[in-house]
């Protein structure tokens, strides 16, 4: 213990200028992550601050650990009497004492900040603790072990860089579940993010082995193999992942469904744009679909929509699944977008297709009603977290929730419960289109409970109300009737249409009008019973 | 006596290069053994796999009766190790790199550390990369021997001192001399044959010999002949004679295994009786420069 402590503080006493520059940083990151909370349109310095945070771990975890060099033959210590399991948690303990230590507490000020005591959330810093160590910092110090120098950790870690650029992209070629902007706010963008679970681990995993053969014997040769190799296992998992997941259904039929849903084409006059498509454009599409069987007091949230084209000659188009929707009780229509490139818009607008359509949803019973009056500044939600309006007067509502986005919100506003004054309501350039129901903002289920990794333990959530174009405002005093639904059950409905000429389907653009009633009515929710 | 170092067969090959070709050294406890030979020749590569610092391709290293693969940790609490290359943390000032060092080991010896502080004149409160080539040498020197290590390795610990930086490093490993085996590399001879008791000459990787500096300087002798009429070298001459050359009555070689009585005899059978006979004792380099140019491999003893 006295040799750790020992190397410790040498390490301390050397490298205090990188540990004051990370925690430099890390002030900087918190006072962006509070100046966003009340600013989200990003600028200079909001742009360079998250960058230059893992930078400075990046530099510290290099610096320090090639103090003792395990690359080489020529360092002094190799031949002291270094045990290299007290070398190793030395180095370990100045990342748990000088990054993570510091982030953790950073995150509970910034909880604490947000109006949240950190008391109750502190499994849930300590998990993020552990996320950040695992994914960034253990392949940190397996790189800062492997090479010689920061410029070569550095140069390296660009290469990986590029190269994670490249894996995340490249599976979008594979597949294209990037969400379409539906018209619909709290669309969740899809795409892959690079690295998937399993990635993860065994990105970890040889970090974890090069790591422990590094200092243990110096093999710098193996050690190297070991990442090489783990990075290209996590590569090689993650295409064929999103290589398979391009390829499988997604949202397979449920086993078991008492719900009712009926999708299908609806039936409106079309009205493609007279504009020739230019080639090497990508072309809108866009189906109008028509809904029901939503029950009462339920919402339905349209998780895909997969449109497959198929032409008498055999060829076939997959727009894979896209999409995100939610339906409300009724009678629902839309319009749902998908892109097209020109080759195949070309090879298939001639022909009659058939036109396989399958929609997946989910089905929530709105539960938990809670009726909030909006202060001028910030209010708590319960089970939410903490709220403000996005500028006085305008139709957002923002909210911080600690550690984990709230689950499935819905918010409705009445706009005859509007307490904005009357000079805050000017003449809008476009007049409101008609609206049945209430103006209403969501924001779809999350997909774990548990925190993600990272620095802030505040989850930001974005309500903008569903006729924010239409200018419903939010004033001090507006009463909003915020509701958590529950999961009900999952459905699907598969159908084809015959005959299916693309053109007629062809939009100007990706703008949708949102869901209208059977009478073309834009639909909002119900009220609250 | 028992071995401080022991190589068994130790060969390294970096790909294709051969740098060691089944290396076998015994060093003596108490020994001051200079492995010379010219750059090149391996004698860095031996002391690094020694130092656990190198794998060997084959064969083993013992070093103090631990496998040298193994030495790490503790086991290099009674080891000194210094080396002309060696990377010292530069940012460090001499005070706080002794600081530093003090509690790795146990047996620290904090009026020696004093000692060779003042012996050296090391400037405590200079960093390491401000100093200079010798003095550094002197800071790692006295780094390794405040703690009493029972081996003392010196790769190449001279080279490019100025002969008064030289002096004051040797006297100060001299005066540790006594309580510890001291293994040095060099590849300048002179520096080594004031001090050292053993040799052992290594090129191109291969051991050409071993022995106690006094054996070696008792078996080698620069022998000129006066003979009484002109004679020809005949082709066949005694394996331990080296470099031998002939000119009118006057013949010179070098005899590698000189033993008066039996060299003379020798001389009377190739050549008859000779006028005249000188046996010149030879210096380390002389003995060297002979080995170097004739190639000559001469196992321990002399046996060729």
């Amino acid at each position: 213990m006295s040799q750790i402590i020992h190397i410790f503080c040498k390490d301390v006493r050397h490298h205090w200028i990188e540990i004051l520059l990370c925690q430099a940083a890390l002030v900087a990151y918190c006072w962006n992550v509070v100046r966003q909370w009340s600013n989200f349109f990003p600028d200079a310095l909001s742009t360079v601050i998250p960058l230059v945070l893992p930078l400075t771990w990046c530099f510290f975890i290099l610096r320090m650990v090639q103090d003792e060099s395990l690359v080489g033959d020529r360092q002094f210590w190799v031949t002291r009497p270094y045990q290299w399991k007290n070398l190793l948690a030395a180095k370990i303990l100045l990342i748990l004492v000088f990054l993570n230590l510091p982030i953790f507490v950073a995150g509970a000020i910034l909880l604490a900040k947000a109006g949240f005591s950190p008391a109750p959330h502190v499994l849930g810093l300590l998990w993020m603790q552990l996320l950040l160590f695992a994914l960034p910092f253990v392949p940190l110090l397996a790189l800062s072990a492997v090479t010689r120098s920061v410029t070569q950790g550095f140069l390296t870690l660009l290469t990986l860089f590029v190269l994670m650029i490249g894996i995340t992209v490249i599976p979008l070629l594979f597949s294209r579940r990037i969400a379409h902007f539906s018209g619909l706010y709290g669309v969740s963008w899809s795409a892959p993010t690079g690295f998937n679970d399993v990635g993860d681990l065994l990105f970890v995993l040889p970090c974890l082995v090069a790591i422990g053969l590094q200092y243990s014997q110096r093999k710098t040769a193996q050690s190297r193999l070991w990442l090489v190799g783990g990075v290209l296992a996590a590569v090689t998992i993650s295409l064929a992942s999103a290589y398979a997941k391009g390829n499988q259904d997604p949202y397979p039929h449920p086993e078991r469904s008492t719900i009712q849903f009926h999708v299908a084409l609806d039936p409106v006059n079309l009205t493609p744009p007279k504009r020739p498509v230019e080639p090497d454009e990508s072309v809108p599409v866009g189906l109008p679909l028509s809904a029901s069987g939503v029950p009462a007091n339920s919402l339905g949230w349209v998780r895909g929509i997969r449109v497959v084209l198929e032409a008498p000659d055999g060829y076939r188009w997959d727009g894979r699944w896209a999409s995100n929707q939610l339906l409300v009780p009724g009678d629902n229509r839309w319009r749902a977008m998908f892109e097209m490139d020109y080759d195949d818009y070309q090879r298939l607008k001639p022909v009659p297709l058939k036109a396989r359509v399958t929609v997946s949803a989910d089905i929530f019973r709105e539960h938990g009603f809670e009726t909030i009056t909006t202060t001028a500044g910030e209010f708590a939600v319960p089970g939410v977290g903490r709220c403000r309006m996005w500028r006085r007067g305008q139709g957002m509502l923002y909210c911080n929730s600690p550690l984990v986005r709230p689950g499935m919100v819905v918010v409705r506003l009445d706009p005859a419960s509007s307490t904005c004054p009357a000079e805050d309501l000017r003449p809008p350039a476009v007049p409101p289109k008609p609206l049945e129901g209430l103006p209403y903002a969501w924001q779809p289920a999350r997909d774990s409970r548990l925190p993600q990794g990272g620095v802030s333990p505040v989850a930001t959530s974005f309500f903008p109300f569903w006729a924010f174009t239409d200018r419903v405002s939010i004033c001090p005093g507006t009463p909003l009737d915020f509701t958590f639904p529950e999961f009900i059950e999952n459905v699907r409905r598969d159908f084809e249409i015959d005959n299916f000429h693309l053109d007629d389907y062809r939009q100007a653009d990706y703008s949708s009008e949102g869901i209208k009633s059977a009478s073309g009515i834009r639909l909002g929710l119900p009220p609250l019973r | 006596m028992s071995s401080a170092i022991r190589f068994e067969n130790l060969t390294k090959r970096f790909r294709r290069v051969t740098a060691l070709n089944q290396l076998g050294l015994n060093v003596p406890e108490g020994a001051i053994y200079a492995l010379v030979g010219p750059n090149g020749a391996g004698k860095t590569t031996a002391i690094k796999i020694l130092m656990n610092i190198f794998r060997a391709t084959g064969g083993h290293a013992e070093v103090l009766n631990v496998d040298s693969r193994s030495l790490a940790g503790k086991a290099l609490n009674v080891i000194g190790y210094v080396s002309e290359n060696q990377e010292l943390p530069a940012w460090m000032r001499v005070e706080a790199f002794l600081d530093y060092l003090r509690p790795f080991y146990p047996g620290w010896d904090r009026d020696l550390e004093k000692e060779l502080v003042k012996q050296f004149d090391l400037p405590l409160n200079r960093k390491l990369r401000e100093l200079s080539r010798g003095m550094r040498m002197k800071a790692a020197l006295a780094g390794s021997l405040a703690y009493h290590p029972r081996l003392i390795v010196l790769d190449e610990p001279f080279g490019g001192l100025d002969p008064l930086v030289r002096d004051e490093l040797i006297e100060g490993m001299l005066e540790r001399a006594a309580e510890a085996t001291v293994f040095i590399s060099s590849h300048d001879l002179a520096e080594i044959e004031n001090f050292a008791s053993h040799v052992g000459y290594l090129d191109q990787g291969s051991l050409l010999f071993s022995e106690e500096m006094t054996v070696l300087s008792d078996r080698f002798r620069e022998v000129e002949l006066t003979l009484a009429t002109p004679a020809t070298l005949p082709q066949k001459l005694p394996a331990t004679w080296m470099q031998a050359k002939a000119s009118a009555t006057a013949v010179q070689f070098i005899e590698s295994r000189f033993d008066q009585q039996r060299t003379s005899a020798e001389i009377r059978q190739v050549f008859g009786e000779p006028r005249n006979i000188e046996f010149t004792p030879m210096s380390l380099r002389s003995i060297f420069l002979a080995m170097a140019r004739t190639g000559h491999g001469l196992e321990e003893g002399g046996q060729e």
